[in-house]
């Protein structure tokens, strides 16, 4: 039995679409409140967790693969190997501000605020800035408006609830996608499976 | 108390079977410092992370750690010692020290064997033997091979600075293909080697041939004729994967490592390590392996 663990929310559906191209039966039912579901004759498991619980699972060994973002793999930074760019979920790891406060980066001494503190650290770091990170778990758009941060790290997809916030984006920092993941050892004993299932993915 | 006994006496059977598939194959146990000074791991990095080490203080306030792996302290130990052509053959079974970030000093039991003064890949073979024979103590488990030289001799072909490679190396160590691509287009490099080396990464059966195709030098070839002659006179249940790496960066040759499927790590870590030696300036063929002894007692209780 492969168990995979899904990140619940946007990517959901579009990761249910890529396991149908790898010839997997659909099992799941977004609608019920289970979180659990087995397709018993292809023998695979999956399971609904919290984004950034997928890289938890998958790094732990308890699911063997895993879909989520590449913003949440970037920022966790554990050891997980990834299988396959699928294509969906896409959007952009940006630096935004003010409006009217767009030299920001040009400042000595600039405040961050993000829920990605490892993915601002390392890109200021490697523009050689020094920066002061605050993070937060929601509603980073408020942060420059109120005062708390000068500007704020977060993925932006279509730029509306930057600009509904009065912000900008000065500068875009990586392309984010999501990933299908796997575990350093799971990946060992089931290779074929592994192999087979990319193969239909990039197939399809 | 019962409980307690009964694993003592599982530890020590365990231990003791995992010493003689190694003593009765003529190796030596032997003993090694506890520590050494701050300066000479420096010299090694790529071996544990310098925060993860446990340091101590000697006498004249110099900086010692408590050492993070054996391989290292017996090379250091023979380097004043050895003479060429000798063959010896070591092995130990002792402790480790690790400093981890969460859970504070970590003793962990490593034991192992390392095959000193012979360059053949019998040697190779001798040593990967033994440790699918430790292997085989445990159900559903497997063993897998690399070799060092096949990325390396890529790794050669491309000009940028050292800490860039790392940085390529760690990608492929993590198995992060697309991070892999990115970092290549950033450079001005052929296409063939690029190619070579996202092929590392693509989640394929392994197929020698592929590997041989196309673009090569002789560090390539010297991998792939290797592992070619591991797949045709090894006869052990074991996997290839030339992009496997290690985080320690002394090894230079045949190298691998052995799982366990309920484990989540490798309890066997080994490879040939000829340029080690080199730091004390001496030059001893060197190949080894060692078993994570916690994970393998792990291990055998899943069974």
């Amino acid at each position: 039995m492969i168990r995979v663990g899904l990140a619940k929310g946007r990517l959901c559906e579009s990761a249910i679409k890529s396991f149908e191209k790898m010839n997997l039966k659909q099992v799941i039912d977004l609608n019920s409140r289970k979180l659990v579901f087995q397709d018993k004759e292809n023998e695979v498991e999956y399971i609904l967790l919290k984004p950034s619980d997928v890289v938890t699972y998958v790094e732990n060994g308890v699911c063997d693969l895993g879909v989520v973002g590449s913003d949440v793999i970037m920022e966790r930074e554990e050891m997980v190997y990834e299988l396959a760019d699928l294509g969906f979920g896409k959007c952009k790891f940006s630096i935004a501000t003010l409006k009217d406060n767009e030299n920001i980066l040009e400042q000595n001494f600039i405040k961050v605020a993000t829920k990605y503190p490892n993915v601002a650290k390392k890109y200021f770091s490697s523009l050689g800035k020094e920066i002061e990170i605050i993070s937060l778990n929601g509603s980073v758009e408020l942060a420059p408006i109120v005062g708390l941060a000068d500007c704020i790290v977060d993925i932006v997809e279509t730029g509306s609830t930057l600009k509904a916030n009065n912000l900008v984006v000065v500068e875009d920092m990586h392309l984010v996608s999501a990933r299908l993941i796997c575990n350093s050892v799971s990946y060992r004993f089931n290779k074929p499976t592994l192999v087979e299932w990319v193969k239909n993915l990039k197939e399809a | 108390m019962e409980y307690y006994l009964k694993n003592l006496r599982k530890r020590s059977q365990t231990r003791e079977a995992v010493q003689a598939i190694i003593k009765n194959s003529g190796y030596l146990m032997m003993e090694t410092s506890y520590f050494e000074p701050y300066d000479t791991f420096s010299k090694c990095s790529g071996r544990t992370p310098k925060e993860k080490t446990v340091k101590v203080i000697n006498n004249l306030g110099e900086i010692e750690i408590l050492r993070p792996d054996i391989t290292f302290n017996i090379i250091q130990e023979l380097s004043s010692l050895y003479e060429a052509p000798k063959q010896l053959k070591l092995c130990y079974d002792s402790t480790v020290f690790e400093n981890d970030l969460v859970e504070g000093i970590k003793e962990k039991r490593q034991i192992g064997a390392e095959y000193l003064g012979n360059l053949s890949i019998e040697a190779d073979m001798e040593i990967i033997r033994l440790s699918c024979q430790v292997l085989k103590m445990t159900q559903d488990s497997v063993l897998v091979i690399g070799h060092t030289k096949y990325l390396e001799g890529l790794l050669k072909e491309i000009e940028c600075e050292e800490t860039f490679k790392l940085d390529i190396k760690e990608a492929i160590y993590k198995k992060q293909p697309l991070l892999l691509e990115r970092l290549l287009t950033t450079l001005n490099i052929r296409t063939e080697i690029k190619e070579k080396l996202l092929m590392l990464l693509a989640v394929e059966n392994f197929d020698l041939n592929t590997y041989g195709r196309g673009f090569m030098n002789g560090e390539m070839r010297i991998a792939l004729s290797e592992i070619g002659f591991l797949i045709d006179n090894l006869n052990q249940p074991v996997e290839f994967d030339l992009s496997l790496l290690s985080q320690f960066d002394y090894y230079d040759g045949i190298i691998f490592k052995g799982y366990n499927k309920g484990l989540n790590m490798p309890i066997i870590r080994g490879g040939r390590y000829d340029q080690l030696s080199g730091l004390f300036n001496k030059s001893i063929p060197a190949v080894g392996f060692s078993v994570e002894f916690e994970g393998l007692m792990r291990s055998v209780e899943n069974d």
